[in-house]
């Protein structure tokens, strides 16, 4: 017991039917009213069968009158009535309630989300979140709407017949009652086995799985190389194996599918033969027999039908889960109102340690990047030169140490007062479905025309938008206008240059455009950084060259510092080797004719 | 009926995805029995099985009605009552035997399919153009292969015996009724004509305002991803309560139209409920009236007050199981585009080469083909790469030129004019031999999940340790292969065999060398490496293309200015070409490219204005 809970195990996640509660909030009492309804209404599905075996033995014993016939006509139309109001109100209660609830637990979970740091977000895939946006609350709304209140009218029958029998004749009641009995704890182990098996299967296929998907991933290079009937073959195994793997788990789930319902359905054969035995024994009245024998043929049936709902109630808890998952990630904890105001715009990085999950990539980094200059950031691959431009812009909180901005605490900083000192210029770029104007416009809801025009002109983005047929009114993003890689990224800057944030964080494209594209860019990118107190991951030399600080990042830590015309006077340190190499980089050419000196750029 | 009137748009099917729309039971049949007809055997048994086992299902119905005849009628003996007790367990023991065994004979038949029908688009897959499998369609091509044709699984096991069982089960009950007596039978059925129609009203009723809320539905999709994937610019540009406002709105939106299409439907969908589950509301008074007039005894009115009352239930049965398949059959559409891809038209016998010179003569090419919609990616192409040199390819982004590098190795076939290896047109080759003669390094490296030297060995399946570890030197890639924890053996993508991008491009290199193939195409081979990692990379190239024929896709003109001959394309035609000092002198296209160029790499991304100009190489 007192062992630690796995990892995966969320802490939202209490179990399917409390976490829907806990989903559902004030409208939970909601469904769980509707689902005593549709308990209600089960019950009443059993009254028109009293009045069944009333006729039956007013014919048995030749007594039957007409006013009988009436009386039961009357009887069973009453009880169908009350049955289908009972079942309207339930299902009207389960619906309605059912799909605003799920309603305001999306809106809920994304308001979560949205509160999640920005690091979180970006490292569980985006799918993965709409996935369980659509499908899982799907699956949740058919849960609590369909499956869960199913479940209840299921077992309202049984009970009704069990609970009213028992006064009729307690031993029989018993004997329909024993194959429920046997029959519900191993409707749970078959459940619980249900899901070791899936869990099994998971973990059995995921290796031909694996081989089945790379066999498409690596096509160009089997082709290329001539291995395509090679990689066709193991291709073929996988498959194969994945077809004897389903075969033997079928074998093993079929029979327990079936058991559950074969068992609860022997009550049929049971109720018979005791029944009989208790009336030839003198135990028991014919009435009592014939009500037995009508009933069992219908106590069964909703239990049965249950089976279907099981895959719902799989699903819907399975489901539950994965959203409990999302809940469970922690929300990062900004002030609602101004505490404090930044004095000036200095960042500083106070002895800051900074771990992804248990993988350090940050300890002790310490600097000051003072208010109007430019520090650069260079360093081997996977140093944590990013890293350290995400925890300015809170993607990431430090775990030791403290990032401030203007002296004060960037964590005590409204996420207001954070975005308004500082831009982030994303490399890949994100346009909303909206005009070119209300895309530049949105830091600054209320531009006038001509800063956003002016905040174009310094992008390099005026001239190419005004070519567009409704100029700063044409529609991008998704479905809108088709715009180049070189050009989106300008309106990017565009937005950033109307912001106008005295801290600009710029991870330096390394360029995948063409050069007149990419003269564009930077020199919009210029153009933003202008006259602001820029943090810069640099990858070329004359942005390295001319930073008026120069940060040499190695396994995380800041190994070298200081302006370039410091830093490469010493022929033993890092930097001069990166710069010697990003040179030589420079100089390369393909093949051909070699370069004569003075001749490269 | 219509297809959507056979459906039961329960709360559950209204808020099914929009996507399921067109997918019906047949139409996934027609797609999938091509796959399933060799293992028709298995589905036929089972189908008998299904039908077996509905037969068995009665019964317990049939033992329980004899065991209140009997009683009623004072003829009740012990003996016979355990026999029917016995009847009725025997029956439900067949029942259920039954159907476990249609239903693994029919899984089994299903997984047999599924395997066919994989290997059938792999087999495929093999012989595709290359083109066809582009990022975002490989992507859909995975996910059909697992996710789409594991839901088939669902559909093939359970569509046979679930429906044959469900449809056999409700003709069997209706001809027993009848023929023990038509008119108590039709009496029975009655509640269910009634029922009918009023479904029908109800769901044309219904069905404006699904429409409605599926198209919310669609909207509040759309949204949550736009809202999530704009988080981080949202978040930073301070328009977090904005946006989350149209967001929540959009929710609200599809809440409350869920809800009105609800509060439509369900009066009549009650109605149909109660009805389609109370055929004792004629049974009763109906059967009465029949009996007291003597039009039928007591024993068939007792047989249709045990046996008629239930057997409504199979008819929701039934309508829930094909409810529940019609969204499974969903996979089968894009089983069937993929089986339906056009292949490669491929020659077998290899042929006679010369040296391996490029001549690309007036090739035209569209994405759509010949007689496509869309414009010409290429026009009017026409140059020779001449062995032991580089030609170099140049121009804006979209210009055609990845395009070309493609079509050497026929990811696509040209539409117009052809492309010659060693003399010989390529589409007039194996495409074996014509992978012997290229080797080419894109943007994008791919590596098995295998070890390192599996990996290289990939290229040249009987090369040596040493050769392996020779490529691996020459692409710069032994250092770090050798700091791995198994060194070689290490499994890439494993802790410890994670590789960054340029080490990944090294190894890619390394593979290429190996194969040693006389001509080499690189399109942006250095693009996406990381810049930290570059001179090694570069240092990998120079060894890859030593004395080969070379197609080099270059942005950073400078690393293409010695080539022996450069091509510069605009909107997918050649408008220069020449060497890179006489491009200079013309002052045209070339000239301004290499202007911008040399400006852009002087453009220092700092603070200040006037960082020093003209850096670059020489500074």
């Amino acid at each position: 017991m007192s062992q630690q809970a796995p990892r995966s195990r969320s802490a939202f996640y209490v179990g399917a039917v409390s976490t829907a509660w806990r989903f559902l909030g004030r409208r939970s009492r909601d469904i769980k009213f509707a689902i005593s309804l549709r308990f209600l209404q089960s019950m009443l599905a059993g009254a028109p069968v009293i009045f069944l075996v009333w006729v039956v033995d007013h014919i048995r014993r030749g007594t039957l009158a007409p006013n009988h016939a009436w009386i039961a006509t009357a009887g069973v139309l009453v009880a169908v009535l009350a049955q289908a109001l009972v079942w309207y109100a339930s299902n009207r209660f389960a619906w309605i309630n059912g799909f605003l609830a799920v309603g305001e637990a999306r809106a809920s979970t994304l308001n979560h989300i949205q509160r999640l740091p920005l690091g979180t977000l970006r490292s569980r895939s985006t799918g993965d979140v709409t996935t369980a946006f659509s499908t899982d609350f799907e699956m949740v709304s058919q849960y609590v709407t369909e499956a869960l209140p199913a479940l209840f009218g299921a077992i309202g029958l049984p009970v009704f017949v069990v609970a009213g029998l028992f006064f009729v004749d307690p031993a029989l009641a018993g004997a329909v009652a024993i194959s429920l009995v046997v029959a519900g704890p191993i409707f749970f182990w078959v459940n619980r086995r249900f899901k070791a098996l899936a869990l099994l299967r998971g973990n059995l296929m995921a290796e031909s799985s694996g081989h089945m998907l790379e066999y498409v991933l690596g096509i160009t290079v089997a082709r290329a190389f001539n291995r395509t009937d090679d990689r066709m073959n193991r291709y073929g195994r996988a498959v194969g194996t994945m077809r004897r793997i389903n075969n033997r788990l079928v074998l093993r789930l079929l029979p327990l599918g079936i058991l559950a319902i074969f068992i609860v359905q022997l009550g049929v054969p049971l109720v018979i033969a005791f029944a009989a035995y208790r009336w030839f024994g003198g135990a028991t009245d014919v009435v009592t027999v014939l009500i037995f024998l009508v009933l069992v043929l219908r106590v069964y049936g909703p239990i049965v039908a249950l089976a279907g709902q099981f895959e719902l109630l799989r699903l819907g808890d399975a489901a539950l889960e994965r959203i409990g998952r999302i809940m469970d990630l922690e929300e990062q904890q900004a002030p609602d109102t101004e505490l404090f105001e930044p004095q000036g715009h200095d960042v500083e990085f106070d002895e800051v340690t900074f771990a992804y999950d248990s993988t350090p990539v940050l300890s002790g980094v310490s600097f000051v990047a003072r208010s109007g200059t430019t520090t650069a950031i260079v360093g081997p691959s996977g140093a944590g030169k990013t890293t350290i431009l995400n925890l300015v812009s809170r993607f990431w909180d430090p775990l030791e140490g403290a990032v401030r901005i203007g002296g004060v605490d960037a964590r005590k900083l409204t996420h207001q007062q954070l975005f308004e000192h500082v831009t982030v210029v994303f490399q890949d770029v994100y346009l909303f479905r909206s005009t070119i104007r209300e895309n530049i416009a949105f830091g600054r809801p209320d531009a006038s025309h001509d800063e956003i025009e002016a905040a174009a002109r310094a992008a390099q983005a005026h001239q190419f938008i005004e070519a567009l047929p409704n100029g700063y009114e044409t529609l991008v993003g998704e479905g809108g206008a088709t715009l180049s890689g070189g050009e989106r990224q300008r309106l990017s800057i565009a937005r950033a240059i109307l912001k106008d944030s005295p801290i600009v964080l710029l991870d330096e494209p390394t360029s995948s455009l063409d050069s007149l594209n990419d003269r564009a860019v930077r020199t919009a990118l210029a153009a933003l950084l202008h006259a602001r107190t820029v943090i810069v991951v640099a990858h070329r030399l004359p942005t390295i060259r001319s930073a008026d600080q120069i940060l040499v990042v190695e396994s995380g830590r800041i190994v070298q510092r200081g302006a370039h015309h410091e830093l490469i006077q010493q022929p033993e340190g890092p930097y001069y080797h990166l710069w010697q190499d990003r040179k030589r980089a420079l100089d390369w050419r393909v093949g051909g004719i070699p370069a004569r000196a003075g001749e490269a750029v | 009926m219509t297809e959507s009137d056979g459906r039961l748009p329960g709360p559950g099917a209204g808020t099914g995805p929009p996507a399921a729309e067109n997918v019906t039971i047949s139409t996934g049949f027609r797609i999938l029995i091509p796959f399933a007809r060799q293992f028709w055997p298995a589905f036929v048994v089972a189908a008998m099985l299904a039908s077996l086992s509905s037969l068995a299902m009665l019964g317990p119905l049939w033992a329980v009605y004899r065991a209140v005849d009997d009683l009623v009628g004072g003829v009740a003996e012990r003996s016979a009552m355990y026999r029917y007790a016995g009847l009725a367990a025997v029956f439900l023991v067949l029942q259920y035997a039954l159907m476990a065994s249609a239903s693994w004979i029919s899984h089994r038949g299903a997984f047999a399919t599924l395997e066919q029908i994989r290997l059938r688009i792999g087999q495929r897959l093999g012989r595709v153009p290359l083109g066809f499998l582009t990022s975002r369609r490989s992507g859909e091509v995975q996910r059909t292969l697992s996710d789409d044709i594991e839901r088939l699984e669902l559909f093939l096991a359970h569509a046979v015996p679930d429906i044959v069982s469900g449809f056999t089960a409700l003709v069997f009950m209706i001809v027993w009724l009848m023929i023990v007596d038509w008119k108590m039978a039709l009496v029975s059925l009655a509640v269910v004509l009634f029922a009918l129609p009023i479904m029908a009203i109800g769901i044309s009723r219904g069905s404006a305002k699904l429409g409605v809320y599926t198209a919310s539905m669609a909207r509040m999709n759309a949204s949550v991803v736009e809202f999530i994937r704009a988080m981080p610019v949202v978040r930073t540009f301070n328009g977090t309560r904005r946006v989350f406002g149209e967001t929540k709105d959009a929710i609200d939106d599809a809440a409350r139209y869920q809800a009105e299409w609800g509060r439509e439907f369900l009066p009549m969908f009650t109605v149909f409920y109660v009805l389609v589950t109370s055929p004792i509301l004629t049974i009763l008074p109906v059967g009465l009236l029949l009996w007291h007039t003597g039009a039928v005894d007591t024993s068939t009115l007792l047989f249709f007050f045990v046996v008629g009352l239930g057997f409504t239930l199979t008819l929701l049965n039934l309508m829930n199981v094909m409810l529940t398949l019609a969204t499974l059959g969903l996979g089968a559409r894009l089983v069937k585009e993929l089986d339906e891809a056009d292949v490669l038209p491929e020659v077998t016998e290899d042929v006679r080469l010369e040296s391996p010179r490029i001549e690309v003569t007036d090739v035209e090419f569209s994405y759509s083909g010949r007689n496509g919609t869309s414009p010409p990616v290429l026009q009017d192409v026409t140059f020779t790469a001449e062995p032991g040199e580089v030609t170099a390819i140049v121009g804006p982004s979209g210009a055609g030129k990845s395009t070309l590098a493609r079509l050497m190795v026929r990811f696509w076939d040209v539409d117009r004019g052809s492309i010659r290896i060693g003399g010989v047109d390529i589409r007039e080759m194996p495409i074996s031999q014509l992978m012997d003669q290229v080797a080419f390094v894109f943007q994008e490296t791919f590596l098995f999940n295998d070890s390192v030297a599996a990996n290289l060995r990939f290229a040249k399946p009987d090369a040596t340790d040493e050769e392996i570890v020779e490529a691996a030197t020459a692409a710069r890639a032994h250092e770090f292969v050798s700091r791995l924890p198994r060194g070689y053996d290490t499994r890439i993508g494993e802790s410890g065999g994670r590789l960054s991008g340029g080490e990944r491009q090294r190894l890619a290199v390394a593979r290429a060398i190996l194969k040693d193939a006389p001509i080499v195409i690189l399109d942006e081979a250095t693009a996406y490496a990381d810049p930290e990692n570059e001179v090694a990379l570069q240092s990998a190239l120079d060894r890859l293309i030593e004395g080969r024929t070379v197609i080099v896709i270059a942005h950073r003109l400078s690393t293409v200015a010695g080539a022996e001959q450069t091509l510069v394309f605009e909107d997918g035609r050649i408008v220069e070409r020449g060497r890179h000092a006489d491009l200079i002198r013309r002052e045209a296209v070339y000239a301004r490219m290499w202007e911008a160029f040399t400006e852009a790499s002087s453009i220092a991304l700092t603070g200040r204005r006037g960082a020093p100009a003209g850096g670059g190489a020489s500074g």
